[in-house]
């Protein structure tokens, strides 16, 4: 597989969370805007180039029956430092993504990726899939984000998430309009969901756009 | 078994690498979430006692209703943050509250006083009430405001607690 090839999948053709559908958890809970959107991604992005790039080195000397549990450690090794980094510079950030930085320890887009690639590949590759699947995942949250932030709230804004009083952008569109249940749980169900019925939407077309050129070419 | 024994030094040993790990970015870190964690109040902690070292003390406080921290301050002392539901039920009266280490309340400072009846149960954060509390030592009785009964003595019997504590722990 080409070098970028391997970088390019983890954005569309295998986006974690729209197409292998890993790591839910986590999306429906933390896209209530924008900004945690974007924490988020960048703390997924730094565990997965992380983890990919240990288990890679270690792909040789860690034994195959006890793999699964040094994965773990590891994994929750990494995930409990960028947490107490979190907590201590950058506190609003880990505040509002509360007890899902933890529970990346779980995000099976980490561990599926180790057990699926970094486990088998070098390590320029791994880090390649650990950058494109993670940067997949936070395009993802950013377009849930979008669409929950905009009908739940009316408005769409954007702050840094280092820097909770930096405001990047932040404008109100239809506050009095806004269909409050985007912002809850069941409204992350309804908002992925549709998404993901319209990407399904797109690939048949795509699918059948083919179909038809393929037929056009053999008459 | 051999084979066992070999997997399980091996988990040991990575086990025992991430442990070290942990250990080294805890010892970086949580000065800071301590510091931060105390920020918030450091501002109130200083007017107290001006120019000491704030460390939060790790405590017992489920006997002591109303006390949400305490801190030590330097040598000097200690400060209790409190918490109590005065005349309103929904916005608790906050203050916080200095003992030096001869049981002498040493200052009074509160910092949220919204859910209270303005020029009367307010009268907890007055002047008068202040001076009634510092100088005066944990054994002595402070006088409730008439005409803010409710607010004062709930202030009060949070302090009463604060002075339990200080006697079960530091005198």
């Amino acid at each position: 597989m080409k070098k970028f090839d391997i970088f390019k999948k983890g954005i569309f053709q295998e986006n974690p969370i729209f197409v292998l559908q890993l790591g839910m958890c986590s999306a429906l809970a933390i896209t209530t805007s924008l900004t945690n959107a974007v924490g988020m991604g960048i703390a997924v992005i730094c565990v997965l180039m992380m983890s990919n790039i240990i288990i890679s080195l270690l792909r040789n000397i860690i034994p195959n029956e006890i793999r699964i549990p040094v994965y773990i450690v590891i994994i929750a090794t990494l995930v409990k430092c960028v947490q107490m980094i979190m907590n201590a510079y950058t506190p609003e950030l880990y505040n509002s993504l509360g007890v899902f930085i933890p529970l990346i320890v779980v995000n099976c887009i980490i561990l599926g990726r180790a057990e699926a690639f970094a486990s088998k590949n070098g390590v320029i590759d791994s880090i390649l899939d650990a950058l494109g699947m993670g940067i997949g995942y936070l395009f993802a949250v950013l377009v849930i984000s979008f669409v929950r932030q905009l009908l739940g709230t009316g408005g769409i804004s954007l702050y840094n998430p280092l820097d909770a009083t930096q405001v990047i952008f932040n404008i109100e569109l239809f506050p009095d309009y806004a269909i409050g249940i985007f912002t809850q749980s069941a409204g992350a169900f309804i908002a992925l969901g549709c998404i993901l019925a319209f990407i399904q939407y797109l690939k048949v077309r795509k699918e059948h756009n083919a179909k038809k050129v393929e037929k056009a070419s053999v008459k | 078994m051999s084979k066992i024994v070999k997997l399980t030094v091996f988990l040991a040993i990575v086990a025992g690498i991430s442990g070290g790990i942990m250990s080294f970015v805890y010892s970086q870190t949580n000065p800071i979430i301590q510091e931060a964690a105390i920020a918030t109040v450091k501002e109130s902690l200083e007017e107290i006692y001006p120019g000491e070292e704030f460390e939060e003390e790790s405590t017992d406080l489920d006997d002591y209703e109303g006390i949400e921290a305490v801190y030590k301050a330097g040598d000097s002392g200690y400060v209790y943050e409190c918490s109590v539901y005065g005349y309103s039920s929904s916005t608790p009266i906050t203050f916080l509250i200095g003992l030096d280490n001869d049981g002498i309340y040493k200052g009074y400072i509160v910092t949220d006083l919204s859910g209270e009846t303005k020029g009367l149960g307010s009268q907890v954060g007055d002047e008068a009430f202040v001076s009634s509390i510092v100088g005066s030592d944990i054994g002595s009785d402070i006088d409730t405001i008439s005409g803010a009964t409710i607010s004062s003595s709930a202030v009060l019997g949070v302090i009463d607690n604060c002075a339990a504590h200080f006697a079960d722990n530091y005198q």
